[in-house]
């Protein structure tokens, strides 16, 4: 009980700063924090749905952002992966793996007071301790009175390194490219409901360009003055570009039939 | 490779072009002195500026003139706690700016 007191104070006096104002669980604006504001997230991403195997993978990130003023920002993620999958007809096998992100963003325009908001963004991971990532993307917005639209074109260069024969090796680099598009429209201060749209294509060293699959779904965001609580749901509609490795109308190995996703945000 | 950059800058161009309504301009100050008497172009753009870099942060921005100078009046007095804004004639600034472009 007591626990539980403590927590909920904890939260409450949270809840009496000024959070930033997301409002899609994917797509990113160009809106970044002002100078000295420090915001916390927590993420719950489950990914679902193999073909023929039972497949359930948990993403957790938990972000803390900073301002730094003169429109760029930045924030430290500590992600904790969990993936359980069939093995066979009887038994399922849990895996687990941590990692960390650092993202740096810089606004170059406004979605209202400019014609159109623009930023950057790059962001870098170790996950695993196997596994390196590096992620830029641009980011368009434009705010037409309630109405908001994103987009996101993000290019990704992953790296997995393995210890062969006594020698550390790379098998190989992956180079996703990902184009977002989002929608939302904003009822009243407190709440919207929109959609995001995902495009996600595999590009290998090897194979080349391997699949490209189309995802979208509803997202809602509900927030105050200070926090905001945003759900999607993003189910995988088809592959739109069919190869040898990948030839089916959809992608349920490397990919997953859905993805669901809570994003809680507070300012501390 | 060119082309991307090309692209690149094409989109941060358009996108850095400001809405010229927003951003005061020596044709509107005339306007803005009456609502704000003694207002000068420099410190509306001082105020214009503040109200990009520290309003920005937490919310979209609204446009100065979705509200009469009373409705500023009633707002500002919470959301200028949270701007964080270091001094005093900063804050004036801002209020000027957006009581001077009010509706």
């Amino acid at each position: 009980m007591k626990r539980i007191v403590i927590i909920t104070v904890a939260v409450f006096s949270f809840l009496l700063s000024h959070a930033q104002d997301r409002n899609f669980a994917r797509t990113y604006q160009t809106n970044v924090l002002s100078k000295g504001a420090i915001d916390l997230e927590f993420w719950h991403t489950s990914r679902f749905g193999h073909s023929g195997q039972y497949f359930h993978a948990q993403d957790q990130r938990i972000e803390v952002e900073f301002g730094l003023g003169k429109n760029w920002q930045t924030a430290f993620y500590f992600n904790r992966y969990q993936e359980r999958y069939s093995t066979s007809l009887n038994g399922t096998t849990t895996s687990n793996e941590i990692g960390f992100s650092n993202e740096w963003k810089v606004k170059l325009s406004d979605p209202v007071a400019n014609k159109l908001g623009v930023a950057l963004y790059s962001e870098w991971s170790i996950k695993g301790g196997d596994e390196l990532e590096l992620e830029t993307k641009l980011i368009l917005d434009k705010v037409i009175g309630k109405n908001l639209f994103a987009f996101n074109g993000v290019y990704e260069l992953e790296k997995e390194f393995e210890w062969v024969n006594g020698r550390l090796n790379s098998d190989g680099s992956e180079m996703p490219l990902e184009f977002d598009l989002a929608y939302m429209y904003n009822a009243n201060k407190k709440f919207g409901i929109g959609f995001e749209l995902r495009n996600h294509n595999k590009i290998g060293k090897v194979n080349g360009w391997e699949h490209s699959v189309l995802f979208g779904g509803p997202t809602i965001n509900f927030r105050s003055n200070r926090w905001f609580v945003i759900a999607n749901y993003l189910p995988q509609w088809g592959n739109v570009y069919k190869t040898d490795i990948a030839p089916g109308n959809k992608v349920l190995d490397e990919l997953e039939r859905a993805e669901a996703r809570i994003l809680v945000g507070i300012s501390l | 490779m060119k082309k991307v950059l090309l692209i690149l800058n094409c989109i941060i161009s358009i996108g850095c072009a400001t809405v010229s309504n927003l951003k005061p301009n020596e044709k509107q100050l005339p306007i803005m002195q009456r609502k704000v008497p003694g207002i000068s172009l420099e410190e509306a753009r001082q105020g214009f500026k503040l109200y990009k870099f520290n309003c920005a942060g937490c919310h979209n921005l609204h446009k100065p003139d979705a509200y009469s100078i009373s409705g500023w009046e009633k707002v500002l007095p919470e959301m200028l706690g949270k701007a964080k804004l270091s001094s005093e004639k900063d804050i004036q600034a801002l209020k000027n700016y957006l009581f001077a472009k009010s509706k």
